[in-house]
């Protein structure tokens, strides 16, 4: 992970998981949701994170993926409030994430 | 319009329409009566899709798909009985929905759909031809489908690498797609209107995608056709705008949650 300004903490907790270089300081709580069998390999449909804006989509994926070790290795992007967003773009600010998987079967 | 597209819109009065064919514009008939629909896939999908659309109108229909019957296709492929195992989708589907609706125009293909199947077979085939006065056709016998000045390309596929494959056909047909997909509990469907492809919606490695998992609960695949064909009847109202084009929409059968997301 290259991300100098990560902070993905557990709601409440302060349980930082990756937070080097981060200051001490609070960020909104962001609600992040999984669909499809993400939601079985993260162990839950939704929890609130603290993340520290701006990120780029490509390191609040990493971020995701050392929170849940199961997502690593797994396809799926990553929407923004409701807006489906590049690996390379960057996030300023964000009331919901989504992470999406795509269904290939007919 | 030409003279066949005439007799198809006289036929498109009757009875049989009478419950909805108020409900659509001129527009959406016209455009209706004159569109190829190419469609990709006779599986889950296909079979939930069309067994709508042919209900609508006398549509065009060309039913691509190189797979036979098998057993576990019978839980979600609707148009099918376990006395057609063994035979190909393309054909089996063409006699069904000929008898659900026998004035339909389709044909089926026992073969992938992309590029280079559709312009070999296109240029390889003679004029459509219509079957002679007095002649009724059976049910299971529907006529050729004929040039259209339309196209559109249904997604009914079971793999991304095979999606990768018809976008070129899209772009080269000027035609929008009608994406559907599902897996297990979920599936998902966007209209991709001519400009946009694959990539645009699921991102640069789409065609890299893994294959689906097995399973799929039945009602998905009705849930996310339906879905499908009330895109294709906003495309004929408005072939410019769809509620889901740059649209991705995605279903949760287990907590029945449609979420809408943008692509672009």
């Amino acid at each position: 992970m290259t991300g100098a300004n990560i902070a993905l903490s557990i709601y409440g907790g302060g349980d930082v998981l990756d937070n080097h270089a981060v200051p001490l300081q609070h960020y909104p709580m962001t609600q992040v949701r999984y669909f499809g069998p993400l939601t079985e390999l993260s162990g839950t449909d939704e929890e609130q994170l603290e993340i520290a804006f701006p990120i780029i989509v490509g390191e609040l994926r990493a971020a995701l993926e050392q929170k849940h070790p199961a997502l690593s290795g797994q396809s799926f992007r990553i929407a923004v409030d409701a807006v489906i967003r590049e690996s390379n773009s960057t996030i300023t600010a964000a009331g919901e994430v989504a992470c999406l998987p795509a269904f290939a079967g007919g | 319009m030409s003279k066949h597209t005439d007799e198809l819109h006289d036929e498109f009065h009757g009875e049989r329409y009478l419950r909805h064919y108020e409900l659509l514009s001129e527009q959406a008939r016209h455009r209706l009566l004159n569109t190829r629909f190419i469609v990709a896939g006779a599986g889950g999908l296909g079979c939930n899709l069309l067994a709508l659309l042919v209900r609508i109108a006398p549509v065009q229909l060309e039913i691509w798909d190189p797979a036979v019957l098998d057993a576990p296709d019978l839980n979600r492929q609707v148009l099918y009985t376990p006395y057609d195992l063994g035979r190909p989708k393309a054909e089996l589907a063409v006699e069904r929905l000929a008898a659900i609706n026998p004035g339909i125009r389709a044909v089926g293909h026992v073969q992938s759909l992309n590029a280079h199947t559709y312009n070999e077979l296109h240029q390889a085939a003679s004029p459509p031809t219509k079957p002679p006065q007095g002649q009724p056709q059976t049910p299971t016998q529907p006529t050729q489908p004929t040039q259209q000045p339309y196209s559109a390309v249904l997604d009914c596929l079971d793999s991304f690498p095979a999606r990768a494959g018809i976008e070129p056909l899209a772009r080269e047909l000027g035609a929008p797609i009608f994406h559907g997909g599902v897996e297990l509990w979920f599936g998902q469907t966007t209209t991709l209107l001519p400009e946009f492809g694959y990539a645009d919606a699921f991102g640069p490695d789409f065609s890299a995608k893994p294959p689906a998992a097995k399973p799929i609960m039945p009602h998905i695949p009705a849930v996310i056709a339906s879905l499908q064909v009330a895109e294709i009847l906003s495309w004929c109202e408005n072939p410019d705008s769809t509620p889901l084009s740059g649209v991705l929409c995605l279903y949760d059968g287990r907590q029945h949650r449609l979420e809408h997301l943008r692509w672009r």
